[in-house]
């Protein structure tokens, strides 16, 4: 099948699904990213917000360092890192929109990342988000954009990592 | 006169009070678009102007009342179920993998109805490339659990993950599904069936009349489905590394035998087949189990073990007693024990015994690797009064499980109880396997694990630790909901997960506060606000977005509905009902909403269709404040009030100017002709005036004179409040009044306020003299899931994006731009290191 010779470069994967369980009955995987065109400061901000368990799994499994998370300052940046690296945001034109790096911090159960930019004009954005996805094929990467009031939203997961969001 | 009618109510709109805007700062003007899509007016259109009913009753929506469930949300007079009764013969093959079993099953029709067929579940069917759940399954879609596809896109080919290949490899390499024979009844003389994807239907020579039982006996095998290429819930995990012997698997079985499926007064026959998301819905029966496993596999199951002699040796049963009244877990099977197990195997076999009365499922664990320890709970009480708490994991679970799963189950037990009823079975068990999270009647699933170590040692992280805490408890919580309270999971996802998230949340934030377990109304709002959301009342394998729709948001709803609208009194009392009432029978959630509204005496079917039926989302504005002035009606005093106002308004410019250039005013340059109007202003106040007001006075009656003389006395502020609803939803507006002079007052406005105008309201707020409001917020504690702060602050407040706040609050611990950076450039290149293997 013509389906077979495109496989999903993704490394390790059989490997990984022994160390890592599938969520039954449990909590979803999910994770929800904010693009905010910020009035105040004209920037577009972006705001990951992951459990921290979640990431922990990731920092162990995927990324090969056991530092605890919550704690370990070089764990948690090679965590950002990683996420930021499955993130990509590109304008109408599929001119990719390069964000600066703003931080990251344990909050409670969460691991937050932020980026921001000054937005290019554009009235579309096209986001692709496959963080975690490798790891748990459930993960669903929920996407927030809000303009002017408005949000405009979508559901990244593994068999569809991007989309599409016009802008108001 | 126009004064005194009105002075009898102060709270009417039509105050008999002149409105002096003192502040009329107003600075958005908002706009609402009122959406007229109102789920429940089938039938009933308002189709003109913009009213919406947000407190419609549900009546109209819910299934009518009947003898089997009434209108209190209770099991009705004539209420049923029926009763499955198994006795299951199995035999584990280890080194096949496989399970071949005989089953004589037990029907009892409770139901009024005659049954001419008996439909059955084969979930091991739904994995055969022939069912609807493989058939049915769209690629590149939002996939099952475990496996997915991508479609093409643009110049992109098609792709499959590693995982889908895998489980298409492993359907490829092994049969899969039931094979089923010798399908008789009672005599033995063969029976008709035929089997349809993942269900079977045997029909009946003589249909069982209400009231009789029928028995059947069929034979069955299968092949174990390895759970992490296959994502079944069950099944094995293989460790190729461990020591001594070739290997060693763990085997979790559940879904494990064919199961009837469940008949209802409200469904008859509940032969939806299993795709793969809705779980499952069952009859209560009594099982009597036994399975035929390697001699040194350790078994933990729903039930009690008949046959200890047989299969624990003195030691172990020794353990287990002076585990009843310990206070720490006691080991069972002890780590080295386990370790020497794992490392020899043997081909001998034993058969191990259980029994469970009153269960709607019945599942089960084996595997020399197990470690198994127990601690008793006295529970007290007549339902059951002792309890046996138990754990088994391999080593891989570590000191992880040793130190917390068996715990966290005490705990799960000690809290959910308090809600709901005693917990009912005499074991409760946690078995550390491949699935991440599963619960069976008596035995739940759970994953975490220890992280191995080159140098041997298995450690932990605080995230993995609190994971299992809260796995452990959520899942022996799923006892409570659906195992006893017998809700259907294949219909409504929310009705077990909902409800078990929301509980789990109290219990996980009772082991340790400080743990943010538990759904906070805040962890919703990214999902309230987005626009991709379906209502709760979704069935379950049509929801989008399973987690925070059948999980999160109902478990939120449910935490605002205890905190903020009935208070912990009225909804413990309600929700304890509700369990009671359907503990170890078959709720909907029509019974839910009227057991939990009739139980606190509460409307709360504008709760339920914004929560539940809509998807709409909170968002309350607070848009303008008005402050105003009793007048005293007395001219003397009002007129030099309304002069003081004129003096504290702004000179006009073009005034000011004037002066400044020293620009002489005609009136007086020429005050010799200066009159009456030049000397007085329209404020002075004439014995006509004064006249007027005697007057009125005079023509007060005596109450009406004592409420108006006391209103002046006391002199009030009364403010005039504005509100939006955004978001469509209604909710009661929490209100934080601050002071001018420094002090604080909440109050809350009931949801009710909006019955009559859902997009916006006003309402009057008094407060004492002295007490001059300096600001207005809602919802100060987001309690509520409000979507937007901003419009929750009056006057406006700037509210710092997170990033901003980020920013601001300097937070270095966690900023990379305090990276040593000089240091860390000097670090040479080096080869990556090879990647160790975990086990
Ligand atoms: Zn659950």
């Amino acid at each position: 099948m013509s389906l077979f010779k495109n496989i999903w470069p993704l490394c390790g994967v059989v490997g990984l699904l022994i160390v890592c369980n599938t969520l039954l009955a449990h909590q979803q995987k999910e994770a929800y990213i904010t693009l905010l065109f910020n009035k105040n400061t004209g920037n577009l901000e972006v705001s990951h917000r992951f459990l921290l368990h979640d990431a922990e799994h990731v920092v162990s499994a995927l990324l090969n360092t056991d530092g605890p998370l919550a704690t370990d300052q070089s764990a948690q940046q090679i965590f950002a890192t990683y996420l930021k690296s499955g993130f990509s945001v590109s304008d109408s034109d599929l001119k990719p929109i390069e964000f600066k790096d703003v931080g990251f911090e344990v909050e409670g159960k969460y691991f937050w990342v932020y980026q921001e930019v000054t937005p290019p004009e554009t009235n579309a954005l096209n986001i692709e988000h496959v963080a975690l996805q490798e790891l748990w094929p459930t993960q669903q990467n929920h996407i927030n954009v809000e303009k002017d009031g408005l949000v405009r939203s979508a559901r990244l997961s593994a068999s569809s990592p991007r989309a599409k969001i016009e802008l108001p | 006169m126009r004064v005194l009618s009105v002075n009898r109510n102060f709270s009417r709109n039509t105050v008999p009070v002149i409105g002096v805007l003192m502040k009329l700062i107003t600075t958005l003007s908002t706009v609402s678009l009122l959406l007229s899509s109102n789920a429940f007016a089938a039938g009933i259109n308002q189709t003109k102007g913009v009213f919406e009913d947000k407190f419609r009753q549900l009546e109209e929506v819910l299934p009518t009342p009947n003898d089997y469930r009434n209108a209190a949300g209770e099991p009705g007079k004539e209420y049923w179920q029926q009763q499955v009764d198994y006795e299951i013969r199995a035999v584990l093959d280890e080194v096949e993998r496989h399970i071949s079993a005989s089953q004589t099953v037990s029907y009892t029709n409770n139901s009024p109805y005659a049954l001419k067929y008996l439909w059955l579940q084969l979930e091991q069917n739904r994995f055969k490339p022939d069912s609807l759940a493989e058939r049915a399954d769209a690629f590149g879609g939002i996939g099952r659990r475990g496996s997915l596809s991508k479609l093409p896109e643009n110049d992109e080919p098609a792709r499959v993950s590693m995982a889908e290949l895998r489980r298409q490899q492993f359907y490829a390499d092994n049969e899969i599904g039931y094979t089923i024979s010798n399908v008789v009844d009672e005599t033995g003389t063969a029976l008709e069936y035929i089997i349809t994807g993942a269900q079977m239907r045997i029909d009946l020579p003589v249909a069982i009349q209400s009231g009789s039982s029928f028995v059947y006996k069929l034979d069955y095998e299968y092949n174990i489905l390895e759970e992490n290429a296959v994502s079944a819930r069950a099944g094995y995990e293989h460790f190729p590394d461990d020591a001594g012997k070739d290997s060693n698997d763990i085997f979790l079985m559940a879904q494990w035998f064919p199961r009837v499926a469940a008949y209802s007064d409200y469904e008859a026959w509940h032969n939806k087949e299993f795709l793969g998301r809705g779980e499952f819905t069952l009859e209560f029966g009594n099982y009597d189990v036994k399975m035929t496993v390697p001699a040194d596999h350790i078994v933990a199951a729903t039930g009690v073990l008949q046959n200890p002699d047989q299969v624990l040796t003195a030691t172990q049963q020794s353990r287990l007693d002076s585990a009843r009244d310990s206070e720490r877990p006691v080991f069972v099977v002890t780590a080295e024990e386990a370790l020497e197990n794992e490392s020899e195997g043997t081909t001998d076999t034993k058969t191990w015994h259980f029994s469970a009365a009153n269960v709607r499922d019945f599942a089960w664990a084996s595997s020399r690797k197990f470690i198994w320890d127990a601690k008793g709970i006295q529970q007290g009480g007549d339902i059951q009064p002792f309890i046996m708490a138990m754990s088994y994991y391999p080593k891989e679970g570590g000191d992880l499980w040793k130190n917390y799963s068996t715990e966290a189950i005490v705990h799960a037990i000690d809290v959910y109880s308090r809600f709901t009823f005693d917990y009912p079975y005499p074991v409760s068990i946690s078995v550390n396997g491949p699935v991440g999270g599963m619960e069976y009647p008596m035995i739940t699933f759970n994953g975490p694990r220890t992280i191995w170590h080159e140098d041997g040692s298995r450690t932990y992280t605080l995230g993995e630790k609190r994971f299992l805490i809260g796995v452990v408890i959520h899942e022996v919580g799923h006892n409570y909901f659906p195992m006893i309270v017998n809700s259907d999971e294949r219909q409504w996802t929310w009705m077990d997960e909902g409800l078990n998230s929301f509980l789990d949340g109290i219990a996980g934030r009772e082991w340790d506060p400080d743990i943010p377990w538990g759904v906070e109304p805040r962890d919703v709002v990214e999902y309230m606000k987005s626009n991709v959301q379906v209502p709760i009342m979704t069935q379950s394998d049509s929801i989008l977005k399973f987690g925070p729709n059948a999980y999160a948001k109902p478990a939120a709803a449910l935490n605002i509905l205890r905190e903020v609208i009935l208070g912990r009194e009225l909804f413990d009392f309600a929700f304890k009902e509700y369990a009671q009432r359907w503990m170890n029978k078959r709720p909907t959630p029509s019974d839910f909403f009227r057991t939990i509204e009739e139980a606190s005496g509460v409307d709360l079917d504008w709760f339920w269709q914004g929560w539940f039926y809509s998807t709409d989302h909170v968002d309350i504005s607070i848009d303008k404040v008005y402050q105003l002035r009793l007048d005293t009606l007395d001219p003397d005093i009002d007129s030099a009030r309304r002069r003081n106002e004129e003096i504290d308004r702004p000179n006009s410019l073009f005034v000011e100017r004037n002066k400044e250039e020293g620009r002489k005013l005609w009136v007086d340059l020429n005050r010799d002709i200066a009159d009456y109007h030049d000397e007085n202003d329209r404020f002075t106040v004439t014995n006509r005036d004064r006249n007027s007001y005697t007057q009125m006075l005079e023509d007060l009656g005596p109450m009406e004179r004592v409420a108006f003389e006391r209103a002046i006395e006391e002199d009030k502020n009364y403010y005039l409040l504005n509100f939006t609803n955004e978001g469509g939803l209604v909710m009661p507006i929490l209100l934080r009044l601050t002071y001018e002079n420094g002090m604080q007052e909440d109050r809350m406005i009931p949801a009710e306020i909006w019955r009559r105008s859902h997009a916006q309201v006003s309402k009057m707020i008094v407060t004492n003299k002295g007490h001059k409001l300096e600001s207005v917020e809602v919802d100060p504690g987001w309690e509520t899931a409000d979507v937007d702060i901003e419009n929750n602050h009056y006057p406006r407040k700037i509210i710092l994006s997170r990033i901003e706040a980020f920013k601001a609050e300097d937070r270095s611990k966690t900023d990379i731009e305090y990276r040593d950076l000089m240091h860390d450039s000097k670090t040479e290149l080096e080869e990556p290191k090879e990647k160790i293997q975990k086990k």
